[in-house]
């Protein structure tokens, strides 16, 4: 793959991996990270990616694996910080704030969901892929990727009820 | 779209039954129109991911300002080294300049005294000669 190929498919897919990546890592700054450093491992095996068959779905798995590592590490330091929970107190202010209008409450809803179900979420709702892509991705059978779906719809119509029912009832 | 239709596209999605094109109808019925009260939760699930899909990387300007802001710092640091280097040589110049000349001076000086002490020397020489009469005239007489 030639530098220029590899420029054009940085272009392509780099919304798509920061998306995913931010919506599992949250912060914009470790979004970023995580994108550069798929890309550098891609740009490391740029000789093997031309016999990837299908291109953006292996670069996005790329991406989530990559994101669930950090998530993984940062649980176990979480468990070492048990604590001194000065990060969630500052967070759960910042929280409080956006949950003020309803798109900070969806946000925070989904954000507050299983990994897997955050993941399909996002692939599905926001990239529009089909559910053998997402399968492909997320590296399960497309009947999970379904149940995984079908839970994630539920919660999220089901919080933002009763979000209405305990808020305000603007149109 | 017929509201029977909806609640039945509704349902299909929420056990994840519906294609790609039948997500794209809801999404656009909800987006677009002003939809019914009851389903104003769809209504805002849907604006945000509409929304969500136009996101693209925020910051990727960040770097290039302060990549520019650090060209100019180097540039500068550069021009500051360049000055001060040029500063420093003159200076030094200007100094060995002047060692060189008290050098000149003091050796011309110190030529000047052993040239006194030359000729001094070689007036005290002349006068050594003397001595020799005064030896030989001694051993004319102690002899």
């Amino acid at each position: 793959m030639k530098i220029k190929e590899f420029n054009e498919l940085v272009k392509n897919t780099e919304p798509k991996m920061f998306r995913l990546a931010k919506r599992l890592l949250i912060s914009d700054a470790e979004a970023k990270d995580a994108v550069q450093e798929v890309f550098l491992k891609l740009w490391n095996m740029r000789n093997r990616v031309g016999q990837v068959k299908n291109l953006s779905a292996y670069i996005l798995r790329m991406t989530k694996n990559h994101c669930f590592d950090r998530l993984r590490s940062k649980e176990s330091k979480n468990l070492r910080l048990v604590h001194s929970n000065i990060d969630r107190e500052e967070s759960s202010i910042e929280d409080d704030m956006e949950v003020q209008d309803e798109v900070g409450f969806l946000k925070r809803v989904i954000n507050e969901l299983p990994d897997r179900e955050r993941t399909v979420i996002q692939l599905r709702e926001i990239e529009e892929m089909e559910l053998a892509t997402i399968a492909e991705i997320t590296e399960t059978r497309e009947g999970s990727v379904r149940v995984a779906l079908t839970r994630a719809r539920k919660k999220i119509k089901e919080e933002m009820m009763n979000y209405r029912k305990y808020h305000r009832y603007e149109a | 779209m017929k509201p029977e239709e909806l609640d039945e596209l509704l349902e299909k999605f929420e056990r994840a039954e519906t294609t790609l094109e039948e997500e794209r109808r809801i999404k656009a019925y909800f987006t677009q129109k002003e939809s019914v009260n009851e389903h104003d939760v769809h209504k805002s699930i849907f604006s945000f991911y509409a929304q969500e899909q136009k996101h693209s990387i925020p910051d990727l300007e960040r770097p290039k300002r302060s990549g520019s802001r650090s060209t100019w710092m180097k540039i500068a640091a550069v021009l500051v080294l360049l000055i001060a280097s040029v500063v420093f040589y003159q200076q030094y110049q200007h100094r060995q300049e002047l060692k060189r000349q008290q050098a000149s001076e003091a050796f011309d000086k110190t030529k000047k005294v052993l040239e006194l002490v030359a000729t001094e020397f070689q007036k005290g020489k002349s006068n050594l000669e003397l001595l020799k009469d005064i030896d030989e005239t001694k051993n004319e007489f102690i002899k």
